[in-house]
């Protein structure tokens, strides 16, 4: 008796057709992995993690934007951080509309044209330790290449969006062709956890930055996608990471294997690719994608999952799926050409 | 033209390109046991939206708590964990919120749950639909999962006799529900 109710239960259970997983499941993974690290405690109730202190450096960009038509509605855009910082020659405030998530090294010089603003937003993943920010103020090399620059005010909607991890924020402005370093030193009052290792804890910080002048700037007007003005983007000079230089955010998917592909966004079909073939899909052509963030899902000709990727923007990103496997990461469309 | 970049302290791009890449293995990972994770909490809860909410967590939690798992062989057997506990709340938290039965005319076109019709389908499955929250994922995990009854103990954070109690006791309960049926079978 015994036996055949086990047996009974067992048939029952494992032949039972049982629905997937929906794709909602499979974007948790990727918004999980997207989302900033939350504070930890450790197991001695120190506020701070054992582990090394993590640094993060955003830079970015702006003020090679001109608006034709007149000015920019601030409510009718997405720019949704509001850094913000005061051009001199006009004593208006240059906005940064977005923050990228594509990794460079400080080994890696970044590249700017005279008149940019570049922003510099330093993070410590923990707080650190003694109370006290870990560096000194950044400064510039060589000013007459790049000048810092002060910081508009706060809005009230701007301080409810502080961060709530150490940071520090600052501004330069590229002045004229010539490279400058951006520096910051540890603060002398600065002490490293007691369990920090002695070796490859914080250090200083240091970013080269190259001012040059654009070899022949190529001007292109792109409809916003948010508002009635029209944007006119100049195409910048040569950059060390890939940037939406088309204008919109572009997904290229690159199919190495034989069979068709299918890509869904956000849940809705968006391209098939087939078998040796690649596809572009470009943000702001028709039809009509969804706003992004983007949770891109690429399944086989079977209807098997192959992988998935969740998009931010802006820089642009390129799929390759070879031998069942999914491979993504930054692209520039650049080396393609905007078609 | 803007652009944005997100760069390292220099002092740590070693440390910083370590983790991305263990955090990039640990979600490929965890991906492939979405499917299974979805069917068991699915098989427990009898309930697909009830399995995707319980899922949806577990992998937030998973995630957060990434450093904790040591040993990546063992990512099944710590995922199956955190959604059988959650399961087994979400099951008892059930006895404390009043259910009221919507009226049959709701949602006429609505796709019947795949988890429930199963268990409708099928009358020793119904009588699973039954047992309680501990003896129900016992079933799941040694029947399912095809688990040893050391293996469930080890996802239940029990004592291998607790789960061999549980089962019996289980079984138990299944035969004497379906007794009068057997009983009406074999006259």
């Amino acid at each position: 008796m015994t036996d055949d109710l086990e047996r009974r239960l067992r048939d029952l259970l494992r032949h039972a057709q049982l629905p997937s997983a929906p794709d909602r499941l499979y974007a948790r993974v990727a918004q999980a992995a997207a989302a900033p690290p939350a504070r930890r405690r450790t197991l001695f109730g120190s506020r701070w993690l054992l582990l090394p202190i993590a640094a993060l450096l955003v830079i970015a960009l702006a003020a090679s934007l001109v608006v034709v038509g007149g000015a920019l509605n601030p409510t009718a855009t997405s720019t949704p951080p509001g850094w913000v910082a005061v051009l001199p020659a006009t004593g208006a405030c240059a906005e940064l509309d977005a923050v990228g998530n594509n990794w460079v090294d400080t080994k890696s010089p970044v590249v700017a044209a005279p008149g940019d603003v570049v922003f510099v937003f330093i993070v410590v993943s923990e707080s650190p330790s003694g109370g006290s920010y870990p560096w000194d103020d950044l400064s510039s090399s060589d000013t007459n290449v790049l000048r810092p620059i002060a910081l508009c005010p706060l809005s009230p909607q701007d301080a409810l969006r502080a961060h709530s991890l150490p940071h520090s924020f600052s501004a330069f402005l590229a002045v004229a062709p010539g490279a400058a370093t951006l520096s910051a030193p540890l603060s002398p009052t600065w002490q490293p956890p007691d369990a920090a290792p002695s070796d490859g804890y914080l250090g200083p910080i240091r970013l080269e930055v190259r001012v040059q002048t654009p070899p022949s700037p190529t001007p292109t007007t792109t409809p916003s996608p948010t508002s009635n003005a029209t944007l006119k983007f100049v195409t910048p000079g040569p950059t060390p990471w890939p940037s939406n230089a088309c204008g919109g955010f572009h997904l290229k998917v690159v199919n190495e294997d034989t069979g068709s592909i299918t890509v869904t966004i956000n849940g809705s079909y968006a391209q098939m690719v087939d078998g040796g073939t690649s596809q572009t899909i470009v943000e702001w052509l028709p039809p009509n994608k969804p706003l992004m963030p983007w949770t891109v899902v690429v399944t086989g000709a079977d209807g098997t999952r192959i992988g998935s990727a969740y998009m931010t923007g802006p820089v642009d990103q390129k799929i390759i799926v070879s031998g069942g496997q999914m491979e993504y990461g930054p692209y520039d469309i650049r080396t393609d050409g905007c078609g | 033209m803007m652009g944005a970049v997100t760069i390292g302290g220099s002092a740590w791009e070693g440390v910083r390109s370590s983790r991305m890449a263990e955090s990039e293995t640990f979600a490929r990972q965890l991906e492939l046991q979405i499917d299974r994770a979805y069917r068991m909490a699915g098989l427990i809860l009898g309930n697909s939206a009830e399995a995707e909410d319980v899922v949806g967590d577990a992998i937030e939690r998973a995630w957060a708590r990434r450093a904790q798992l040591h040993d990546p062989e063992r990512l099944q057997a710590w995922l199956d964990r955190i959604v059988v506990n959650a399961c087994r709340d979400r099951i008892r938290r059930r006895a404390r919120v009043r259910m009221l039965q919507l009226a049959a005319t709701a949602d006429p076109v609505g796709e019947p749950d795949a988890f429930g019709a199963l268990f409708k389908r099928d009358e020793l499955l119904r009588l699973v639909d039954t047992l309680p929250p501990d003896e129900r994922a016992v079933i799941v995990l040694h029947y399912w999962a095809d688990l040893t009854l050391e293996d469930v103990a080890g996802r239940l954070g029990w004592r291998t006799g607790t789960v061999k109690s549980r089962l019996h006791r289980a079984l138990e309960q299944l035969r004497a529900a379906m007794a009068p049926t057997d009983r009406r079978e074999s006259e």
